[in-house]
């Protein structure tokens, strides 16, 4: 006799049943006592759901950081902006994706495409960094 | 030791997270069907524009100052204030969430509270962009002063800890401040006390405590032991299950359909079930209403009183009552400004067990979860109700709304 079981979705994550079906005749499944959940790519990707905000990439200043037109990058705010991160920068109250450089006083933010300038900063405190780019998805 | 944490211009300030070209600009928020000014930024206070002014009188000054005017975005909001509330649980044994923008926490048993303090500020401020201030005292009423003073005073830099302050300056603050000002007693109570001499939050302070009790409430009383750092009101986990839920929407437009109004009642049954089903909670009557514009003279309200013959949380069912309802309430002619559903009556799946004198049954509705799992997964208008669907010229007016960047792939930051 075999029933059917709702699966129970949290959020948008669909987990899947672990025991669905009754099994009232037979040897019980060898494997029911090592049974564990399945990855999840949220477990990947989002260490601190809090923090993390999606945000659509427009442009092409970063493509030689594989970062391209369309992507979805996930961005941790509570990542320490230090230099070498890709970051989301407030620029003149605008948005820009772009490379954090912050070595021996000298600020700027760097484009990846050389057709691209530099955007480059009197000092720390006009630095204002919104978030941390700390994964990139890509449709292939 | 208690704190209050209570987030900046709210609304104003999540609408400014994803548009920081809008820091140090007068912003403005305006309530469900753009109608008047809910919250507004320090430039837009000083530029005049009160709470609750209406969206018409303002409208030219807004345009002469460029004032930035948004629609309310509760998705947007309620998603920034989940994250906001769980950044700041982290910081302590206990909290208590008290409205969508501040919560109390029990900061006991931690060392230096000032620079603690300053540290959940930055934390709340770096993970979502939300500038906050505290108020720390020792109890709930004297945090809430103490946040008051926080916003009030910038050299406080958004924390302000009582015991830090010492006595002297704290009685100071007191004697300056308006005894309307101390979190529970409001402007009539306050009027009340000043017609007896209790002109600030000191005089109330040195009151006598029975004799507030007598003259007022219990609730007074414990307002004045507070305020001596005496402890009466404590820290409330989760809030007590609701006695009624309401859901009603004023119309973008005047409605002057059966249609409308049906698919409007259907909308309302489902956001009461949500909640009902989000307590365990089940209904075993509604009340049904629609009136006309309040402020013309032909005003109209026709209600109804619906008992269903079990206990109910399944929008499926009750819906079923919404023909019948606007049979009885509706007529041809009106212009209809508003509509809702009372839910009343609520019972929890405990009581249908254990009253031995009241037979109540609660009906369950089998197919709920998958419909609730068709809409976790697919979206929430995936599956609905045929109802829902007959006429949507009841829908609201949001001219001004920002996308919801947290909770809907399609509208996240383009950068």
């Amino acid at each position: 006799m075999a029933n059917l079981e709702i699966f129970e979705i949290t959020g948008k994550r669909i987990y899947l049943p672990i025991a669905s079906s009754k099994v009232s005749a037979g040897f019980p499944s060898p494997a029911a006592a090592y049974e564990e959940p399945d990855l999840d790519i949220n477990d990947i990707v989002v260490t601190n759901p809090v923090a993390t905000f999606y945000v659509r990439v427009k442009g092409t200043s970063m493509v030689d950081a594989h970062i391209h037109e369309g992507d979805i990058l996930v961005v941790d705010r509570s990542v320490e902006p230090v230099h070498g991160k890709i970051v989301i920068a407030v620029v003149d109250g605008e948005f820009t994706v772009k490379t954090l450089y912050n070595l021996d006083g000298v600020v700027k933010l760097v484009p990846a495409n050389p057709e691209f300038q530099e955007i480059i900063l009197a000092n720390e405190q006009e630095l204002n960094i919104w978030g941390v780019v700390v994964y990139t998805i890509h449709k292939n | 030791m208690i704190a209050l944490v209570d987030c900046n211009n709210f609304f104003a300030s999540c609408e400014r997270v994803f548009q920081p070209n809008l820091e140090g600009k007068p912003v403005i928020i305006l309530s469900n069907n753009d109608g008047c000014a809910i919250a507004r930024t320090a430039e837009a206070k000083a530029l005049g524009i009160r709470m609750g002014a209406p969206y018409f009188e303002i409208k030219d000054l807004c345009r002469q100052h460029n004032v930035h005017i948004f629609s309310s975005n509760y998705t947007l909001y309620g998603g920034m204030s989940r994250r906001v509330m769980n950044i700041l649980k982290n910081f302590s044994v206990q909290q208590e969430v008290y409205s969508i923008d501040e919560c109390f926490l029990d900061l006991s048993g931690m060392p230096d509270l000032t620079t603690y303090g300053q540290r959940i500020r930055k934390t709340v401020k770096q993970w979502v962009g939300m500038p906050v201030c505290l108020g720390i005292g020792e109890t709930k009423v004297l945090a809430k002063f103490s946040n008051y003073l926080a916003k009030k005073h910038p050299f406080l830099n958004g924390v302000c800890n009582l015991a830090e302050l010492g006595e002297t300056r704290v009685n100071k603050a007191m004697q300056i401040t308006d005894v309307s000002e101390v979190w529970g007693v409001g402007r009539r109570i306050g009027k009340k006390l000043q017609l007896m001499g209790i002109n600030t939050v000191y005089d109330l302070k040195n009151s006598n405590p029975k004799q507030m009790s007598k003259i007022f409430n219990v609730n007074i009383e414990r307002i004045v032991y507070e305020l001596n750092g005496i402890k009466c009101l404590k820290l409330e986990d989760c809030v007590p299950p609701n006695k009624q839920i309401v859901s009603s929407r004023s119309f973008g437009q005047p409605v002057t359909t059966a249609d409308a109004l049906k698919s409007a009642l259907t909308y309302h049954i489902e956001q009461a079930c949500k909640k009902m089903r989000k307590q365990g909670l089940y209904a075993k009557q509604m009340i049904v209403f629609a009136n006309t514009n309040r402020f013309k003279d032909d005003y109209l309200s026709s209600s109804i009183n619906i008992e269903f013959p079990s206990a109910l949380d399944s929008f499926r069912y009750m819906s079923t009552y919404v023909d019948r309802a606007v049979n009885a309430i509706f007529e041809d002619g009106i212009k209809y400004k508003k509509c809702g559903i009372v839910v009343n009556e609520l019972i929890t799946k405990e009581f249908e067990a254990k009253d031995l004198f009241d037979n109540t049954t609660i009906k369950h509705d089998k197919l709920l979860p998958t419909l609730e799992s068709i809409k976790a997964y697919f979206g929430k208008s995936a599956i609905k109700l045929a109802t829902a669907n007959l006429s949507n010229a009841w829908q609201m007016q949001r001219g001004f709304k920002s996308n919801n960047y947290t909770t809907d792939l399609n509208e996240i930051l383009v950068i």
